[in-house]
């Protein structure tokens, strides 16, 4: 198999459903964004029912250098979310490490002719040429999508961007860093509020960093946000204006028998999400998905493995830097079954009902059209059976750390670094 | 847990990698470097629990050699992986230390060393038992910051501007909050300077006096460590001294008149001090002015027939570090100095051997704490760190007078 160049600037970093489905978006290290959207079923075409093809594409973000601190800023887009839609236009934030920008998204697809003082090239006309006066009248035209920033959200943040989580009341919006949230109104880029801050007196002392934030999804005044000591907090905007205190914290107290080197960094939670029905949180470590029940603090109901036998190879992880993967999880439309992305391009679904779990792999070879994914199971000795893969052959530069769930149904998108995968299942195409 | 790499070789690659991280496009990530300086502290937790190991082995050693057995009953063996340690943490190639005719010549002096050494890997141990049942949020990365200042502390020259070890903070200090970790800015120390520097005497110049311990001595380690030391000004700053283990000049007055022996518990050094020369227990060090480049002196020719590692760049790196001009080298008129007793490694990762030299030299950059990471400095000149520890070390110790002026822009 020839090997492809890989730029850099490809490679996928976030991805995102719209709140009906409709739209895909992507975000690269470049600082693009892709836009897709899905086609419109049809009788007609029945091969080409509910594919994703290419909608919009532009440039979001572009390094920058910050002089006063000769730092440069990465375009990388972070983390992108749309806003729900109010009218025929769509909204959606993308953030880099500092700057968040608004986009609108709009779309044209008539155009009006017949202009009295222009001809159809836009060259004013010569007036001895008009004998008389017409109505400009709109005719169609091919569609096009036009992208423009509508709000710049500037110089809010000091350390690095890693989450962003619009406000079920769609005024509001939060960004974290690694040490605060601020709370943004989408219409206002010129201050913010600060409603958290764990940033200790002494620098010397810091000992837990933000990883992730979410806002609750009916409840305004909740959010929630994890920390890489692996805890979580969920904090109620009418408490105080500075949620430094958490209303509950989730914890779960770590297992001494499992005390390595790198306790610390496996148990760093590097997503969190609530549940689409608002009574769970889904975290991923390095190592599981959790599944937490809002009025438990103590323990998470459920523990899934996502690749335990990573465990006895923490230190070469270490060593190559793996172990900081940050892999995102996500939960289906009726909250039963989450996915999370692992290593060698696999990816683990997981359903809490049956409590089965499948390992699955997007790659080109098992992703022709209609193809149905075969699962894939990793070896970790004892008997082999002859598709396995072994712990050793897995490929540690092919992770998937970003995959999304269609809102509603059973249409997952998987980033494989550079690729975009997105896999249907059509005959359970109804959430159960 | 399986593990290739040991202690060392973990500190080595952590330390790079906090290191290249400087470097990196996008800025200093805050999160990569907090959760490696946290592999940097159980690294650190476990080469010291290594090398209490090695000094109570030889010490039982000589023991069988030279006295009847009723005297091994005094030096328990203790259980050197520190607690939560993985399992197999002592099957790690245990360290050598040097000296060893040294040992045996000061060997009424090492017995009672060893045992306040035992009274401190006691002190540690329920200190860390302590924090695994009260996980009281500490500070860990000045837990890093000593860890990786702590080790070559011992050695003479190189800090030699500190203020003392008031700079250095207990690696679990709950009920202690240290001052602010600048140890490489000779500013002024919160605590005053007489108490630390009796305590630790790390400056060459001040042999004497520094030996001398103002602690009553025999005090219980437990105790000492709830207590904070008569002479600072506030309890809230003490740097939480453990002073009851020092011993005191008398106790050594019976053995041997012209030594004393100090051990510095911040920072865990060994310190004898003979005849006006020093000699120094150093973790790590395998870098010092003075070994680099004086004579090797009695401690050393023993140990130059045994099993030791010399670091090709050692020279190279002892002239930048004179460059570097915080890092007082020799003392002043080149008085004839004792050189280190360096630590010896065994042989089972000799690709380690580059990095283990620069360890104590990353080690006493990156002493400058947390905010030293965090705060980038603009150096276009700086180029991307080679891969090889060695001149990794040297960048870092070029850009020393970088960190000193680091400033936590936030």
């Amino acid at each position: 198999m020839p090997s492809v160049l890989l730029s850099q600037a490809d490679i996928i970093s976030t991805v995102e459903f719209n709140h009906t489905g409709e739209l895909l978006a992507t975000g690269d290290k470049g600082g693009r964004v892709v836009i897709f959207q899905r086609e419109p079923e049809s009788k007609n075409a029945p091969h080409s029912q509910g594919e994703y093809d290419v909608y919009s594409t532009f440039q979001s973000h572009e390094p920058e250098f910050d002089y006063l601190k000769s730092l440069e800023i990465e375009e990388k887009i972070n983390k992108i979310k749309w806003l729900p839609q109010q009218n025929a236009a769509h909204s959606l934030l993308s953030t880099n490490d500092k700057t968040i920008k608004l986009w609108k998204i709009t779309e044209r697809d008539k155009r009006p002719e017949g202009y009295n003082l222009k001809d159809e090239e836009g060259k004013l006309k010569d007036l001895s040429t008009v004998t008389s006066l017409q109505v400009p009248v709109l005719k169609p035209m091919d569609l096009m999508v036009e992208v423009s920033p509508r709000r710049i959200f500037a110089n809010g943040h000091t350390y690095h961007i890693n989450s962003i989580s619009v406000n079920s009341d769609c005024e509001t919006y939060m960004s974290a860093d690694d040490l605060r949230i601020n709370l943004w109104h989408l219409a206002i880029t010129d201050r913010s509020f600060n409603i958290v801050d764990i940033k200790p007196a002494n620098m010397e002392d810091l000992t837990e960093v933000i990883t992730a934030s979410e806002f609750h999804p009916h409840h305004c005044n909740l959010f929630v946000y994890s920390s890489s000591k692996g805890s979580l907090r969920l904090c109620d905007m009418r408490a105080a204006a500075l949620c430094d205190k958490h209303s509950k914290l989730f914890e779960e107290p770590e297992d001494p028998s499992n005390r390595s080197f790198f306790s610390e960094i496996i148990s760093s939670v590097s997503d969190v999400k609530f549940s689409h029905s608002g009574r769970y949180m889904l975290t991923r470590d390095y190592l599981t998905v959790k599944v937490w029940d809002l009025n438990m603090e103590a323990r998470p109901i459920e523990t899934y493995q996502v690749h335990d036998y990573l465990r006895s190879k923490l230190c070469s992880l270490y060593e190559s830097d793996c172990i900081f993967d940050k892999f995102e999880c996500a939960w289906n439309g009726s909250d039963s079954v989450i996915m999370t992305g692992a290593y060698n391009n696999f990816f683990r679904m997981f359903d809490r009902n049956t409590k089965r779990d499948v390992t699955l792999e997007a790659s080109r070879e098992s992703s022709k059209p209609r193809a149905v994914l075969k699962p894939r199971r990793v070896c970790v000795g004892g008997k082999r059976r002859r598709d396995d893969i072994s712990v050793d052959s897995l490929d540690f530069t092919k992770k998937i750390l970003h995959t999304a769930w269609h809102p509603a149904e059973n249409i997952i998108a998987i980033a494989a670094t550079n690729n975009l995968y997105i896999f249907q299942d059509k005959v359970n195409s109804d959430m159960h | 847990m399986e593990c290739a790499l040991d202690a060392q070789s973990l500190i080595s690659i952590s330390l790079r990698k906090i290191h290249s991280s400087r470097t990196q496009r996008g800025g200093i990530k805050l999160h990569k470097n907090l959760l490696v300086s946290y592999v940097l502290r159980n690294a650190r937790q476990l080469y010291l629990s290594e090398r209490y190991a090695e000094l109570y082995r030889r010490q039982q050693q000589q023991q069988q050699q030279q006295q009847p057995p009723h005297h091994q009953h005094q030096h328990q063996h203790l259980a050197y992986a520190a607690p939560g340690m993985p399992a197999n943490a002592a099957d790690f190639g245990p360290l050598q230390l040097g000296g060893g005719g040294d040992a045996e010549a000061r060997e009424p002096v090492a017995r009672h060393q060893l045992h306040q050494l035992h009274q401190l890997h006691q002190l540690h141990l329920q200190q860390q038992l302590h924090q695994h049942q009260h996980p009281a949020p500490r500070s860990c990365v000045a837990a890093a910051a000593v860890a990786v200042a702590g080790a070559p502390a011992g050695c003479a020259g190189a800090l030699s501007e500190l203020p003392g070890c008031a700079a250095l903070q207990p690696p679990h200090g709950a009920p202690h909050r240290g001052q602010h970790l600048e140890p490489l800015q000779p500013g002024p120390a919160p605590l005053p300077p007489p108490a630390p520097a009796a305590l630790c005497p790390r400056d060459p110049r001040v042999p004497a006096a520094c030996s001398a311990p103002s602690a009553p001595p025999g005090a219980a380690p437990p105790t000492v460590a709830a207590s904070s030391p008569p002479s600072s000004p506030a309890p809230s700053s003490s740097p939480g001294f453990y002073r009851g283990a020092y011993p005191a000049p008398s106790d050594f007055g019976v053995h041997c008149s012209s030594q004393t022996t100090v051990l510095d518990l911040d920072t865990h050094v060994v310190t004898t001090v003979e005849n006006g020369y020093l000699h120094q227990d150093c973790c790590a060090s395998a870098h010092c002015p003075c070994c680099g480049q004086g004579a090797p002196g009695p401690g050393l020719a023993s140990a130059a027939g045994c099993k030791r590692k010399y670091y090709p760049g050692q020279e190279e790196e002892d002239d930048d570090e004179e460059d570097a001009g915080d890092l007082g080298a020799e003392p002043p008129g080149g008085a004839p100095f004792a050189p280190c007793k360096r630590a010896r490694f065994e042989d089972f990762c000799p690709d380690s051997s580059p990095d283990a030299s620069n360890i104590s030299n990353l080690i006493s950059i990156f002493g400058s704490g947390f905010s030293g990471l965090v705060s980038r400095q603009p150096d276009s000149s700086e180029q991307p760190p080679p891969l090889n520890g060695q001149l990794c070390a040297k960048q870092a110790l070029a850009s020393l007078g970088a960190w000193t002026r680091a400033i936590v822009a936030f």
